[in-house]
């Protein structure tokens, strides 16, 4: 799932200052499964930022709204009766929402109440860690499905470096992985060590963030 | 602080207590009011039916302070309400605190078999917390 985490409310009082009436909107996928913009965190949040606008000396009034998903443009209709009462918009959803909606309803002032950091597993309640690094050309057939570019410090191609601990972590802290050390471990276990030895060909990084923004096309689907 | 600032205003206190942390005829009453504070008292099944957003929102709706019991630790009789109660409780805390509402506005205390007056006497000590800051600013918006 898309990770995010709360901007601190400091940040987000500078932003709203001025404004009197503001729509904080959540989404009920990624940022909902990640404790950051879900109906919960809304909830959290509306609150918080009232007291803290109040005390700024800048008191505002928040409505809310949670759609089950603030990417897509259907989900996102649904709030222009809300937005048209507002004066500006708190998103607490991933970027790709925030965008969304200030493309949508662009002659309101959309603020990102969020910073979206990974794509992301929950390890536990309460803990998640990155998995993907969407870095388009998917290596994890060969390093046993675990993935170097996201979980590597450095995203070696041809770990683990001499900042492995004893203990299998990395040296950059000690509750994060050294994902070269389970890698080698799971080859291990399948008896398949040999296949890391084995010359790959170099990462093709053009598919990346390297290569420009990203744009996908079916014609199946047009 | 001084005597003037507790003159100054009576704080109104929210005490969220769970139904297990209180005697089986205890039999609360919905307010006590006293020379010191008012407070409002609010049963719950559990203390794990404290939600941070909700001590956000009682803040936000003008009261001064509020004072979750709980159970005593490994006592929850669902396991780990009383648990979740404490997390929930730190969590307003520190945004309170990132707010500059002061955090000491909300607070938990642990007790069994207690009694109305134990029940006041936990409410009073918040009171005296909540003296210290003040007045709520959002007192009046709602």
């Amino acid at each position: 799932m898309i990770i995010a985490e709360w901007k601190p409310i400091s940040e987000i009082v500078e932003k709203l200052r001025g404004h009197k009436k503001v729509l904080l909107v959540g989404c009920a996928t990624c940022v909902a499964e990640c404790a950051a913009g879900g109906e919960r965190e809304v909830k959290t949040l509306a609150p918080a930022v009232e007291m803290a606008m109040k005390k700024d000396g800048n008191p505002v009034e928040i409505i809310t709204a949670v759609p089950e998903r603030q990417c897509e443009w259907e989900f996102i209709e649904e709030l222009a009766d809300k937005v048209s009462q507002v004066d500006a918009v708190l998103s607490i959803a991933c970027g790709i929402g925030v965008q969304a909606m200030a493309e949508r309803f662009s002659k309101v002032p959309v603020y990102p109440g969020v910073n979206t950091t990974s794509l992301a597993i929950r390890e536990e309640p309460g803990i998640w860690t990155a998995r993907c690094a969407a870095c388009g050309d998917c290596v994890l057939g060969e390093t046993f499905g675990l993935c170097p570019v996201a979980r590597c410090a450095k995203s070696l191609m041809n770990g683990p470096c001499g900042g492995t601990r004893a203990d299998g972590k990395c040296e950059i802290d000690e509750n994060v992985d050294c994902v070269w050390y389970l890698i080698v471990k799971r080859a291990e276990e399948r008896g398949e060590l040999d296949k890391l030895a084995k010359i790959g060909k170099p990462k093709d990084w053009s598919n990346s963030d390297h290569g420009g923004p990203k744009r996908m096309v079916r014609e199946d689907l047009r | 602080m001084g005597h003037d600032v507790k003159k100054s205003f009576t704080p109104e206190i929210v005490v969220m207590y769970c139904n297990g942390a209180v005697a089986e005829d205890a039999s609360l009453p919905a307010r006590v009011e006293t020379n010191e504070y008012k407070a409002r008292l609010v049963m719950m099944p559990c203390g794990s039916k404290v939600e941070t957003y909700q001590l956000l929102d009682i803040l936000a709706g003008g009261a001064d302070g509020i004072q979750v019991i709980a159970c005593p630790e490994k006592k929850c009789r669902f396991l780990v309400g009383n648990e979740r109660a404490r997390k929930r409780v730190e969590w307003a805390r520190k945004i309170l605190a990132d707010i500059d509402m002061g955090p000491k506005r909300v607070g938990l205390s642990r007790g069994e078999k207690l009694l109305l007056d134990d029940v006041k006497s936990i409410a009073h000590k918040r009171a005296d917390e909540v003296w210290t800051l003040g007045s709520n600013p959002m007192k009046g918006d709602k």
